[in-house]
């Protein structure tokens, strides 16, 4: 790949003496043409600087826009001319009418060059030559004149074209080029950086969110529910169950309204605990309905709800639904949905009845019992 | 030379065009653009000034007043919706927290609006993600409580404002606790307090880690969630967003990891909740009533008022009562009404007040509006002369259970009269409003009283033994009525020691000739009323003095 720079050497080469002309016309076509030199000097140094990024079938467009923007940004600072027929233009009318007359561009090419409006080019352009006696034509010889005159300044300069150094020129262009990569590489980093960072935490956050979704959730996990005191359950058909602050009650169709408290002899003996009631405890009572056995019972004296309630009636293992009343008082009521059949129950009783294991969260077994009859 | 080379040329590209004049394009969108922002800013900012915040509408100020037994069980409420408002400091610092992580994380720092979470909330419902609201908790409190519930770009807009003008106005906490106070829980429950009674049946101030963090949870879709519990699906994903509400409080810092760790999925309450015996109506509508009249306004101002009435009565008693009475069935024909009134003497107090089976067939109280034909059971007090307000009492042929239960509960209180009441205290907004205090004058004479209390004794025919209790002085049972053998027309039967004052009526109807009315019937003979109302009393009278039955 060919050093992108030699283009630009050869074009330099080969545009400077044009260059250092209009750039002599641009400032008033006055004084020393080396003058100009300086201007150009700065255009080629920007020019090449960039010169990768300028279109190569538009070249002369960009450096002639590059040369123009210098000049106007110079000539902010610049006092009026001293003498000459553009003595009384302004900088901007100056550089429309070079354009315009001596460079050979239409208006709206100007107007591009310029970033203008064609109107402000068109305007610019008249008003410009009146101040400079409102002939084009003999501008335009003025501007051929001054030319031939720079021209042969720079003939008679030698091989060296009028003082302006190319190597130097490309050094200058090289660096500011580094340093604007530089400025754009820093400013990128400062901007990106933190942006990284940010997008960096919020994956790494919602990794660990992700990371955590629900657990394993217990399939055999007792259903539990909240009642308040007095609150009638249908736990099956014909079976109402309701929690009071003392005790479990219960009605069947056969035994209405029936009484369990949490202190009842037959269920302390029941839980074998005698004096230390607070002893983790539960217990099965059985009634028997139209055809078959509803199994409901008590449990107490747990630390928190209990995770899974289990009732076993000859080998076969069931779930039971938990009643509790508000604020986890440690005790509650469980039952199950499904009938018992008389014969099943009754096949239990060869290895001791029905009996209830309940298990906390951890799946320890926390209390168990059996039927107290 | 070049001149003419070029005028000849054809008009200069597009493309070419384009390229030269990019940097100005450029610019120009840019300037347009500044410009744009400029004005949509002067718009916001002449938008924002112009912008009031509007007051809260009716139905978020609207609270249910809620009614309390004498253990602070809930008994039921009234009101149009179900809200009670707590203040911030009721609320537990966890449940806050919950509730900021699982709806408005950057709540305590935003401005009232997050352009980050709405930004997310476009990207989300673009992507088709999971569905999430861009609104802080500001902002849903303008939307629930001060705007109505209109859909459109305009009210969102003016939203946003409200929500950036409150969040400069007032500060976090009043922002928060407005929110929870008015945001729709599901279960018909506006705001946290109705929420934790629906859901937990406790107070705003016992919820647990994991019930807030499932409150929290419930808040996205409340009218989805509030079938947790009976709904394995529903419970599923109301158990992982749960999950999640927990993790994002942990990594905040809000809960620790072992408070994580131990958190336990909540038992939920059922929804619908189970029947309770229709009897909290009754209790309801007398406590109501005294409410009212104590505070001075009616009870439909009572009702919205957001009042905690806290009653006398003995929930766990009048159950037992109900189940006890349940069994006391009348004859074809025959309505038998049963009437049951404990009133502590001395002080007025009326733990038990039983006057029908179910409100929705029987709204009228027997207890306090009926009249029983007392026929001997004011026989005690013919010869004693009676201080106001029990003076006409002899006389009267007919009085209200609740009456003639005062005049027994002065005999046990040694002749001193205490007006029966059902409120104890008032409170709303955690201030105290109003507070009983017994109302007790001399209407019987020591001696007489005395005197009375030989004579119950004495009458009493029933051949029921006295139940030992060792705590307790000795107690008067005393059974009578109108009529006599099988033709009993009403049974009183009364238990009376210093501590309580139990006296149950029975008596019975039939329809009347004419639709609608009734007429007053005899009691059927099997078993022998005087019996089982004697039976019942004592059943109803070991349940409230020993606490079981």
């Amino acid at each position: 790949m060919p050093d992108p720079h030699d283009d630009f050497t050869a074009y330099a080469h080969a545009h400077l003496p044009r260059l250092v002309t209009t750039a002599h016309l641009l400032s008033g076509a006055t004084g020393d043409p080396r003058e100009a030199t300086e201007l150009v000097r700065r255009t080629l140094v920007g020019v090449c600087a960039r010169w990768r990024r300028i279109p190569r079938d538009d070249v002369d467009f960009y450096v002639r826009r590059s040369l123009v923007k210098e000049f106007l940004r110079g000539a902010r600072r610049q006092r009026s001319l001293p003498d000459g027929v553009l003595k009384d233009t302004s900088a901007r009318q100056r550089a429309v009418l070079v354009m315009l007359h001596r460079e050979g561009l239409r208006e709206a090419e100007i107007a591009q060059l310029l970033g203008w409006s064609a109107g402000a080019v068109g305007s610019r352009a008249r008003r410009g030559l009146a101040v400079c006696g409102g002939d084009a034509g003999r501008l335009r010889e003025l501007f051929a004149e001054a030319a031939q005159a720079v021209e042969a300044a720079q003939v008679g300069a030698g091989v060296v074209p009028f003082g302006v150094p190319l190597d130097a020129v490309e050094q200058r262009g090289r660096a500011l080029r580094r340093r604007r990569r530089v400025v754009v590489a820093a400013v990128c980093a400062l901007l990106l950086v933190p942006a990284g960072v940010f997008a960096a935490g919020r994956i790494v956050g919602g990794g660990t969110a992700d990371g955590s979704v629900a657990g394993v959730v217990d399939v055999a996990r007792s259903p539990i529910r909240i009642v308040a005191p007095g609150e009638r359950v249908a736990a099956v058909p014909g079976v109402q169950v309701w929690l009071t602050s003392d005790g479990k009650h219960w009605s069947t169709p056969q035994r209405p309204n029936q009484f369990l408290g949490l202190t009842d002899d037959s269920y302390a003996s029941a839980s074998k605990v005698g004096a230390e009631s607070e002893k983790p405890a539960a217990s099965v009572q059985p009634d028997w309905l139209n055809s078959s056995y509803f199994l409901s019972g008590l449990y107490r004296g747990l630390s928190a709800d209990p995770a899974r309630v289990e009732v076993t009636v000859d080998e076969n293992k069931m779930t039971g639904t938990v009643l509790t009343l508000a604020g986890s008082p440690g005790w509650g009521v469980w039952y199950t949905r499904a009938p018992l059949s008389s014969a099943e129950l009754k096949a239990s009783y060869g290895d001791g009845g029905p009996t209830v294991t309940v298990y906390d969260a951890a799946g320890k077994v926390v209390a168990r019992g059996g039927a107290d009859w | 030379m070049r001149r003419t080379a070029r005028s000849s040329g054809l008009r200069i590209p597009l493309r070419l065009r384009l390229r030269r004049t990019r940097g100005r394009l450029l610019r120009r969108l840019v300037i347009a653009f500044l410009l744009l922002i400029v004005t949509l800013c002067t718009a916001a900012v002449v938008a924002y000034r112009l912008t009031g915040i509007p007051d809260p509408h009716p139905e978020t100020v609207t609270q249910s007043t809620v009614f309390v037994d004498d253990k602070g069980s809930y008994l039921g409420r009234r009101g149009p919706v179900d809200r009670q408002e707590v203040p911030l400091s009721q609320v537990p610092r966890y449940v806050q927290d919950a509730v900021i992580a699982a709806e408005n994380r950057t709540f305590r720092t935003d401005d009232g609006v997050s352009p980050r979470a709405l930004a997310r909330a476009v990207l989300a419902s673009l992507t088709g993600g999971e569905r999430q609201g861009g609104s802080t908790i500001t902002q849903q409190y303008v939307k629930n409580a001060l705007l109505s519930p209109e859909q459109s770009l305009s009210r969102k807009a003016r939203e946003a404002l409200i929500a950036i003008k409150l969040d400069r106005t007032r500060s976090k906490d009043e922002i928060l606790a407005g929110y929870l106070n008015t945001v729709y829980f599901g279960r018909g429950s506006a705001g946290i307090e109705a929420a934790a009674r629906n859901y937990f049946g406790v107070d705003t101030r016992e919820l647990t880690v994991s019930q807030g963090a499932a409150l929290a949870a419930i808040v996205n879709i409340p009218s989805y969630y509030e079938k947790a519990g009976s709904d394995p699906k529903v419970t599923a994903t109301l158990r992982a967003r749960w999950e999640w509400v927990l993790d994002a409080m942990t990594a905040s810092g809000s809960i620790t990891a072992k408070q994580r760790a131990e958190a336990a999925f909540p038992a939920f309450r059922f929804y619908p909740p189970g029947a309770t015996e229709g009897q909290r109506q009754y209790m309801i509508d007398v406590a109501a009533q005294e409410a009212a009249d104590r505070l001075g306004i009616t009870e439909d101002q009572l009702a919205r008022g957001g009042y905690t009435v806290h009653t006398t009565f003995d929930l766990a008693l009048q159950d037992a009562t109900t189940e006890a009475v349940k069994d006391i069935k009348g004859s074809k024909g025959i309505t038998l009404h049963a009437a049951v009134v404990a009133i502590v003497p001395g002080d007025g107090a009326v733990r038990l007040l039983y006057g029908g089976s179910d409100y929705a067939r029987q709204p009228f109280n027997d207890a306090v509006g009926g009249a029983v034909e007392a026929g001997t059971a004011l026989d005690p007090f013919a010869k004693f002369p009676l201080g106001a307000p029990l003076t006409a009492l002899p006389k009267t042929a007919a009085p209200t259970p609740l009456k003639l239960a005062s005049a027994y509960a002065t005999v046990a209180a040694n002749g001193m009269y205490a007006a029966p009441y059902t409120v104890t205290r008032i409170t709303r907004d955690g201030r105290q409003v109003y507070s009983a205090h017994p109302d007790t004058r001399r209407a019987l004479d020591e001696k007489d009283a005395f005197m009375v209390n030989a004579m119950m004794s004495k009458m009493y025919v029933g051949a029921l033994p006295a139940v030992p209790t060792a705590q307790r002085a000795p107690q008067t049972v005393f059974t009578a009525g109108a009529g006599g053998g099988i033709t009993r027309r009403t049974v009183w039967s009364t238990r009376l020691d210093p501590q309580l004052a139990l006296t149950t009526a029975l008596f019975a109807d039939r329809p009347g000739k004419k639709k609608n009315t009734t007429a007053p019937a005899q009691l059927p003979n099997d078993p022998p009323p005087t019996q089982s109302a004697a039976e019942t009393t004592e059943q109803i009278w070991r349940l409230a003095t020993t606490g079981t039955g």
